[in-house]
C-alpha cells in the first residue's frame, strides 16, 4: 500500500494502537512478532506472490548468518592451524549468500535486461539467438531488501555486527514496514539491535515523527506531484518540448526525484519513530552540495554508504593509485546506476555521474576558500545541480534516444510555449514559491546549530498550533492528489 | 558545530514529564478536528462546488426525492446518456397514463443504475424497472465524474457509507464526501468558479415537477452527416462489441434485486441511426446470450427490428461519431414506441382518473390524440 493512500492511513492507526496498547508491552518476542505480520500485511498488499521470496530470502540469509556466527565462535576458540579451514568456510558460506541473494536480484530484475542485451551483442556477430520472453514480475521493494539482508551477512562475516538473536527478530528487522519498500538499507549493527528492547513513548520523538511525516507529504504532494505533471508532459513529447519547456522539464525532474524521494524517506523515517525506532538519514541537503563528492555524501546517503563499503572499499577504494581510484569509481557507479533499473541508461547515468566526480571536483577544490564565500558556494552548487540535472536526462527519459533527444531539443528558446505542460503560469508561480520554501527549510531549519528549530518550539503554543494546522490545511487545499495520475513513489519502481 | 554536538542538541529532555498518551490522543483530536472543520466550513458554503447549471443529475435526484414525498413511480427508467435523452418521460407518462421516472446518467456504467436502483428500492416499489442497454457493455469504469456526481446527488447517507466500498476505491472515499477535497485544484484551475460560488451561495433545491428529461438535441442528421455513411460507412462496428465481466456482474446484480423486491425488469434498446452501426446482429447475438439467462426478464430491441418508417433521419443527433442520441423528436417517439409495448405486455396502473395525476400531466394530454402520431 502506497504511504500516501486511505488504506494505508487506517493501516497505520490500526498498528500504532495495538502496537503501543499491547504488543509493545511486556515481551520483546511477541512485539517482533506483531510487526513482522503487520509488515507482510503492508507488503502483501501489492501483492501477495511477494511474500514468498522475502520469507525464502530472510530465511536464507538468517540460516546462513547462523553458519557464519557459528564459525566466529569457532574461530575464537581456534588453534592457528584450524584457522584457515574456518575462515575458508565462512567465506563459502558468505558466497553462498552473495550468490543467492544476487542471484534473486539478478533473475526477478535483470533477466530480461541481460537477454535483450546479450541478444543485440550476438547480433553484432551475425548471430540471431531466439528470445525469451518470461514475463517476470519484479517484487516491489526487492533491491532494498536484498542489500539490507546481504550488508547482514557481510558484516557477521567481518564481525562488525552481532548474529540476531532469533529468527522472529531477524525477518522483522528485514521485513520493517516503514523502510521495506525503498529504505533506508539499514545496516545491521545499527538497526538489528532496536529490535532487542522494548521501546517507550516519548512525546518529543513523537511531535518530531509526525512533524517529519508531514514535511514528507508537503514534498511529495505539495511540490514533487505537482512538478511531475510538468516533467510528464514534457516527456511523453520532447520534441514538442523544444527549448526552454525542455530545460524547465529536467530542472523540475531534478527536483521531482530528490522531493519524492526524500519526502518517502522522512515519511519512513518518521513511521519508524512512532513506533521508538531510528532509521538513518538518507538525504542531507544535497542540492546545496559543493563538489560530486559532497553531493554523493548527502544523496540517498544509505545506498551511496552501501556501495562504497561493500563495493569500493574492498575493490582497493583510493588506497591502490589515482588511476585505480578512478577505474573503482567508475565500477561503483556503473553498478549504482544498473541498481537503479535494468537498463543501459542507468548505467550511462551513473558512469556520467562518475565522470563528474573524476574530472570535475579537482577543478571544484581548487582554490578553495576557508571561511566559505557564499556566492562561490551558490556557484559551485548551481554548477553541481546543473551537471545532475544534465544526467537525469538518461534517468528519466524512455531509451537512448530520448534522452539524447533531450539534449537535441534543450535551449532557451520558446519561451512562451512553457505554459503548454500541464501547469498553467499560477501553478508554474506557485511551484517556485514552494521551491523557495523548501530552499529556506533547507538552509535556515536545517542549519547545524538548530537555532530556529529551537525558537519556533519556544513559540506559544497557539502560534505553534495555528502553524501545524494551516500547515496540514495547505497540504489538503493546495495538493496535488485526486487526479488521474497515480502518485506512486518514484523509487518504488526501483 | 560539529556533530556530536548537533546530536548531544537532539536529545529529547523527556526525564522531567511523563508521557501521557490521553494528552498525545487529545492533541492529535484536535488537529486532526481543526482541519476537519475548516473543511466542511468550506464544503457548506459551497466555495468548491463544481458548475451545478449543467448538472442535471443532481436535478434528476432533487426532484425523485421530492416528487416521491407524495407520488408513487410506477415505471422506473435507469441506464446512460442514451436512455436519458432518448425517452420523454412526460410523453411516456401520458400514454401509460402512469407516473414514470427517468433515472439514466449521462455517462454512467451499469454499476452505476446498480448503485441507485439500490437506494430507490428501499424507498419506493414501482411496477416496472427499465434497464437501457448501451450501459452494458466492455467498460469496467465505476469511478468517473458521472459515478462521483451520482454519489453526490443521494441523500441516503446510510445508504451511501453502507456502498461506498463497493463502487469507489478507498482513496477515493473523502473526496466523494467532500467537493474541497474533491475541487481543491479549482485554486488554480478554475478560480472563476470558486469566485461565482462565493457570490451566490448554495440554495435549497427547489421544489420542482421534473421527471428527469433531458432534452437535448434540436435538430437531425443533416445532408452532410448522411453523406458520411454513404462515403465512409458505419462508424460502430457491431463485431466489436465486448461484454466485460464487470457488466455482467452487475446485470446479474440488478435482476436479483429486482426479483427479490418483486419488481419486473424490462432491458431496452434505445436506436442509433439503422446507417450508424453494422453489424448489428453480432452486438445483438452477444447481449441476447446473456439476457437470456434472466428468463422472467424481457427486452425490447428497438435497434433491430429497426422500424425505418418512424426512426427516420430527423430522430437522431447529428453526429458522425460513435455515441449516438436520440433528438427530440426521436425522444417522443421512441417513448410512442415504448408506450405501445408497455400498455401490451404490462398490466401498469391506470391513473387517468386521478386528480393529481392530471393536474401533473395536463400539459402533455394532447400527446393522447393518435393524430399526434400519425
Amino acid at each position: 500500500m502506497l504511504f500516501n493512500s486511505f488504506a494505508f492511513a487506517v493501516f497505520l492507526l490500526l498498528v500504532f494502537v495495538l502496537y503501543w496498547c499491547f504488543f509493545n508491552q511486556k515481551n520483546v518476542k511477541l512485539r517482533n512478532l506483531f510487526l513482522l505480520i503487520a509488515s507482510y500485511v503492508f507488503y502483501g498488499w501489492w501483492d501477495w506472490r511477494f511474500l514468498s521470496l522475502i520469507v525464502v530470502s530472510s530465511l536464507m540469509d538468517y540460516l546462513l548468518g547462523n553458519k557464519i556466527a557459528a564459525l566466529n565462535t569457532r574461530e575464537d576458540a581456534a588453534t592457528e592451524s584450524e584457522l584457515p579451514a574456518l575462515k575458508r568456510q565462512k567465506r563459502n558460506w558468505l558466497l553462498i549468500s552473495i550468490i543467492v541473494n544476487l542471484g534473486f536480484l539478478g533473475f526477478f530484475k535483470y533477466f530480461g535486461f541481460f537477454a535483450e542485451s546479450l541478444t543485440a551483442m550476438m547480433s553484432v556477430f551475425g548471430i540471431t539467438l531466439s528470445s525469451t520472453t518470461l514475463n517476470i514480475i519484479l517484487p516491489v521493494g526487492i533491491s532494498f531488501y536484498t542489500f539490507q539482508t546481504l550488508s547482514y551477512t557481510i558484516d557477521l562475516y567481518k564481525r562488525k555486527t552481532e548474529q540476531a538473536k532469533n529468527w522472529v527478530q531477524f525477518f522483522a528487522f528485514v521485513s520493517f514496514f516503514p523502510q521495506l519498500v525503498a529504505g533506508p538499507i539499514e545496516r545491521a549493527k545499527n538497526f538489528l539491535p532496536q529490535f532487542e528492547t522494548l521501546k517507550k513513548p516519548d512525546y518529543l520523538s513523537f511531535r518530531s515523527a509526525m512533524l517529519l511525516v508531514a514535511w514528507g507529504f508537503f514534498k511529495k504532494i505539495m511540490i514533487a506531484d505537482r512538478l511531475a505533471v510538468y516533467v510528464d508532459a514534457v516527456f511523453r513529447d520532447i520534441p514538442a518540448a523544444t527549448g526552454l519547456p525542455m530545460v524547465l522539464g529536467l530542472v523540475f525532474f531534478a527536483f521531482q526525484l530528490y522531493l519524492d524521494f526524500s519526502a518517502y524517506s522522512d515519511i519512513a523515517i518518521g513511521t519508524a519513530r512512532l513506533f521508538g525506532f531510528q532509521l538513518r538519514k538518507n538525504f542531507d541537503r544535497p542540492y546545496l552540495s559543493t563538489s560530486f563528492g559532497n553531493f554523493w555524501k548527502r544523496w540517498h546517503i544509505s545506498l551511496s554508504s552501501w556501495f562504497q563499503d561493500y563495493v569500493y572499499i574492498p575493490l582497493g577504494g583510493n588506497r591502490r593509485g589515482a588511476w585505480r581510484t578512478r577505474l573503482n569509481v567508475l565500477i561503483v557507479f556503473a553498478l549504482s546506476g544498473l541498481w537503479h533499473g535494468a537498463s543501459w541508461n542507468f548505467v550511462i547515468w551513473g558512469t556520467l555521474n562518475a565522470l563528474f566526480l573524476i574530472l570535475l571536483d579537482p577543478i571544484l577544490s581548487l582554490g578553495r576558500q576557508k571561511n566559505g564565500n557564499v556566492f562561490i558556494h551558490f556557484f559551485k552548487s548551481v554548477l553541481i545541480f546543473a551537471c545532475w540535472a544534465l544526467s537525469l536526462a538518461f534517468f528519466r527519459a524512455q531509451g537512448f534516444e530520448a534522452a539524447l533527444d533531450c539534449f537535441r531539443y534543450m535551449d532557451f528558446s520558446n519561451v512562451g510555449n512553457i505554459l503548454n505542460f500541464g501547469l498553467n503560469a499560477a501553478e508554474l508561480k506557485f511551484s517556485a514559491l514552494l521551491l523557495t520554501v523548501l530552499l529556506v527549510k533547507e538552509i535556515v531549519w536545517e542549519r547545524d546549530d538548530l537555532a530556529v528549530q529551537q525558537g519556533f518550539y519556544k513559540l506559544p503554543a497557539i502560534v505553534r498550533w495555528v502553524f501545524y494546522i494551516a500547515f496540514v490545511l495547505s497540504i489538503v487545499c493546495y495538493g496535488q492528489y485526486g487526479g488521474d495520475n497515480e502518485n506512486s513513489f518514484i523509487y518504488f519502481q526501483f | 558545530m560539529k556533530k556530536q554536538d548537533k546530536q548531544k542538541k537532539e536529545v529529547p529532555s523527556t526525564t522531567q514529564k511523563s508521557f501521557s498518551w490521553v494528552k498525545f490522543a487529545l492533541k492529535l483530536l484536535l488537529l486532526f478536528t481543526s482541519v476537519l472543520l475548516i473543511v466542511l466550513y468550506l464544503d457548506k458554503k459551497g466555495y468548491f462546488m463544481s458548475d451545478q447549471s449543467n448538472n442535471h443529475t443532481k436535478r434528476k435526484w432533487d426532484a425523485f426525492y421530492s416528487f416521491t414525498k407524495t407520488r408513487n413511480i410506477d415505471v422506473l427508467i435507469v441506464g446512460n446518456s442514451h436512455v436519458f435523452t432518448g425517452i420523454d418521460p412526460f410523453v411516456l407518462s401520458v400514454l401509460t397514463n402512469t407516473n414514470t421516472f427517468m433515472l439514466g446518467n449521462s455517462g454512467a456504467g451499469i454499476a452505476d443504475a446498480y448503485f441507485s436502483l439500490g437506494e430507490v428500492l428501499q424507498k419506493i416499489k414501482p411496477k416496472l424497472v427499465v434497464v437501457e442497454t448501451y450501459a452494458i457493455g466492455g467498460s469496467d469504469k465505476m469511478e468517473g465524474m458521472a459515478e462521483i456526481q451520482s454519489f453526490e446527488a443521494h441523500r441516503d447517507v446510510a445508504y451511501k457509507l453502507r456502498v461506498m466500498p463497493e463502487f469507489f476505491k478507498s482513496d477515493n472515499w473523502v473526496k466523494l464526501w467532500s467537493p474541497t477535497i474533491r475541487n481543491h485544484s479549482f485554486l488554480f484551475k478554475n478560480p472563476e468558479q470558486i469566485a461565482f460560488n462565493k457570490k451566490h451561495p448554495i440554495k435549497p433545491a427547489p421544489e420542482e415537477f421534473y421527471l428527469g428529461r433531458f432534452a437535448r438535441f434540436g435538430t437531425g442528421l443533416d445532408e452532410s452527416t448522411l453523406m458520411k455513411y454513404e462515403t465512409l460507412g458505419a462508424p460502430v462496428d457491431g463485431r466489436k462489441y465486448v461484454l466485460s465481466e464487470h457488466s455482467k456482474k452487475y446485470v446479474k446484480k440488478i435482476v436479483e434485486l429486482c426479483q427479490s423486491k418483486d419488481v419486473p425488469v424490462l432491458f431496452l434498446t434505445v436506436p442509433m441511426y439503422y446507417k450508424h452501426i453494422a453489424h448489428y446482429e453480432v452486438w445483438k447475438a452477444g447481449l441476447n446470450e446473456e439476457l437470456q439467462k434472466y428468463p422472467a426478464t424481457k427486452w425490447l430491441d428497438l435497434q433491430s427490428p429497426y422500424d425505418a418508417k418512424i426512426y427516420t433521419p430527423e430522430a437522431f443527433e447529428n453526429t458522425y461519431d460513435a455515441n449516438q442520441h436520440l433528438s427530440n423528436y426521436g425522444m417522443m417517439i421512441t417513448a410512442y414506441k415504448i408506450a405501445e409495448y408497455l400498455n401490451r405486455q404490462y398490466s401498469l396502473p391506470d391513473r387517468s382518473q386521478q386528480q393529481v395525476w392530471l393536474t401533473d400531466f395536463r400539459e402533455y394530454l394532447g400527446y393522447k390524440n393518435p393524430v399526434v402520431w400519425q
